[in-house]
């Protein structure tokens, strides 16, 4: 087998809304935005995510996914461990916070059990207590060889798949609006994927700030179905 | 056509301002926080007003009145164990407009056991064009007690300025018996104005606040803070706020249309957290 194509079939392995890391129960926000109003349509949507791909986790998780990989990649248990630190410690609200490391902690649990080699059961051991979630994707990657590049885009494009199909529970747009907006948002995504190849660890950070805040918010919101 | 680049620009023969104040506090055998070690330079300088009960309060005065692009101010504190401080500034920081080079603003907190840090500096200004790198770090023992709070404002108010475009890193690290606990790294770049005004970044907002409590109740107080959130009157004053806790911290977040409306709940929250009243140089 080719290997751009053992890696494509990994990363739709794991990064299909089938992996067993519970995508489907969080909204990254997305459901309070919907409450507020700020989301009601298909632009309103495409734009929502546009700044969350591209000034928000979307852009500042690739970084940490970049990172991670590498160190993954040297065998740096250290570094790893300093980038799942920094990745964990940016999250900004409980609710975020969960987001990540639960499906961080999944992620990496499946992955060590399913596709399990000496070198990510190594460095799996060094990051015993939450991981955040675009670092355990970054290591299993890295650990595996995978093409830095395909992984952020493959990444970045999930992200974006998986908040489309939350705002179709949450029922802004329907179905073929939602496919516009993944088709318009996953070219966006493989810039984004190129753009931040060699970026220092320095460079992750966000401007998403009413996100956050609407985070916040959302705990306290009276229905919802998404855990954040 | 694109023009040489000028090799004698007007920023490379400016005289650049360093500031830099280091301050070191004890506790004293009679329960008192006094200053063991004060070191300033350049235009900044730190007041201390005459002793009173209560915690120490300190003022930091920019002689300079604001600052320039390629000026670099530095603020350390560090508290021995058990010391109980309040730092402020005297008035509004302005970074200005630049032409090139960005400010490097830095701040080192650094909390012994049992210290306590109010952080409570008036709000900077950006002015348009403004570019700016913060940085700010705070190393606490496992049982000091920090509470940060930060306003930042895009544009002059007066004269209805916006920040049509400019550069803003704003680095926060919060680090609690040697483990990083909380970072926060806001980055905007390019046109300002127009990202602030996109709903998932800033919904318009020109001024934004962040109340951050590290400290070994801070989760136990989100009640309290939500509490005093509902109370300040901001959804009159067209003030967005909220507030979470986790990791045994909490943080509270506010935008708004512009730094009056910021500033008069912010005085609230933040004096009903405290339990005290903000330091004298808010009030006027």
């Amino acid at each position: 087998m080719a290997e751009t194509v053992r890696d494509a079939l990994l990363l739709l392995a794991w990064l299909s809304p089938g992996y067993p890391v519970g995508a489907y129960a969080y909204s990254h926000g997305l459901e309070w935005a919907v409450e507020a109003g700020d989301v009601r349509d298909e632009a309103g949507l495409r734009d929502w995510l546009a700044d969350v791909l591209e000034h928000g986790a979307g852009r500042s998780d690739a970084i940490l996914a970049a990172h991670a990989h590498a160190a993954a990649a040297a065998g740096d248990a250290t570094a790893l461990a300093a980038v799942n630190d920094l990745a964990l410690a940016l999250a900004p609200s409980r609710e975020l916070h969960l987001e990540t490391s639960q499906q961080g902690r999944s992620f990496l649990d499946a992955t060590r059990a399913a596709w399990g080699t000496p070198r990510l059961a190594a460095l799996a051991d060094h990051l015993a207590g939450p991981v955040a979630y675009p670092v355990a994707v970054g290591a299993a990657a890295g650990a595996h060889g995978l093409d830095r590049p395909t992984v952020l885009a493959a990444y970045l494009s999930a992200f974006v798949q998986n908040l489309v199909s939350a705002s179709l529970r949450l029922a802004p747009v329907g179905q073929s609006a939602g496919t516009r907006v993944v088709a318009a948002l996953t070219p966006r995504a493989a810039a984004l994927a190129e753009a931040v190849e060699g970026l220092a660890l320095d460079a992750a950070g966000t401007a998403t700030v009413r996100l956050d805040l609407g985070s916040f918010r959302h705990e306290t919101q009276y229905t919802r179905i998404f855990r954040s | 056509m694109s023009l040489p680049a000028d090799p004698d620009p007007a920023w490379k023969r400016r005289q650049r301002s360093r500031g830099h104040v280091a301050l070191a506090v004890v506790r004293t055998s009679s329960g008192a926080t006094r200053v063991s070690d004060l070191a300033e330079s350049g235009p900044l300088r730190l007041r201390l007003p005459r002793p009173e009960p209560g915690p120490l309060e300190a003022v930091l005065l920019n002689s300079a009145g604001g600052i320039a692009c390629g000026d670099a101010f530095e603020v350390e504190a560090a508290l021995g164990p058990a010391t109980d401080v309040v730092l402020t500034t005297t008035a509004a920081e302005k970074i200005y407009r630049s032409d090139g080079p960005t400010t490097a603003l830095r701040v080192a907190l650094a909390l012994d056991a049992r210290a306590a840090l109010a952080w409570l500096p008036q709000e900077t200004i950006l002015y348009d064009g403004a570019r700016l790198v913060r940085r700010l770090e705070a190393d606490l023992a496992a049982d000091a007690r920090l509470t940060l709070f930060e306003a930042l404002v895009f544009g002059r108010a007066a004269r209805g300025e916006t920040v049509r475009s400019g550069m803003l890193h704003d680095h926060w690290r919060v680090r609690r018996g040697g483990r990083l606990v909380y970072a926060d790294s806001l980055r905007l770049e390019g046109p300002v104005a127009d990202r602030l005004a996109r709903p998932a970044i800033a919904g318009g907002a020109r001024a934004l606040a962040t109340l951050l409590h590290v400290a070994p109740d801070a989760e136990a107080r989100l009640e309290e803070a939500r509490a005093l959130l509902a109370a300040s009157g901001c959804e009159a004053l067209g003030v967005e706020a909220g507030a979470s806790a986790w990791n045994g911290l909490m943080a509270l977040r506010l935008l708004a249309p512009e730094i009056g409306a910021l500033r008069t709940v912010a005085a609230r929250i933040v004096a009903g957290f405290r339990g005290r009243p903000m330091p004298r140089v808010w009030q006027t």
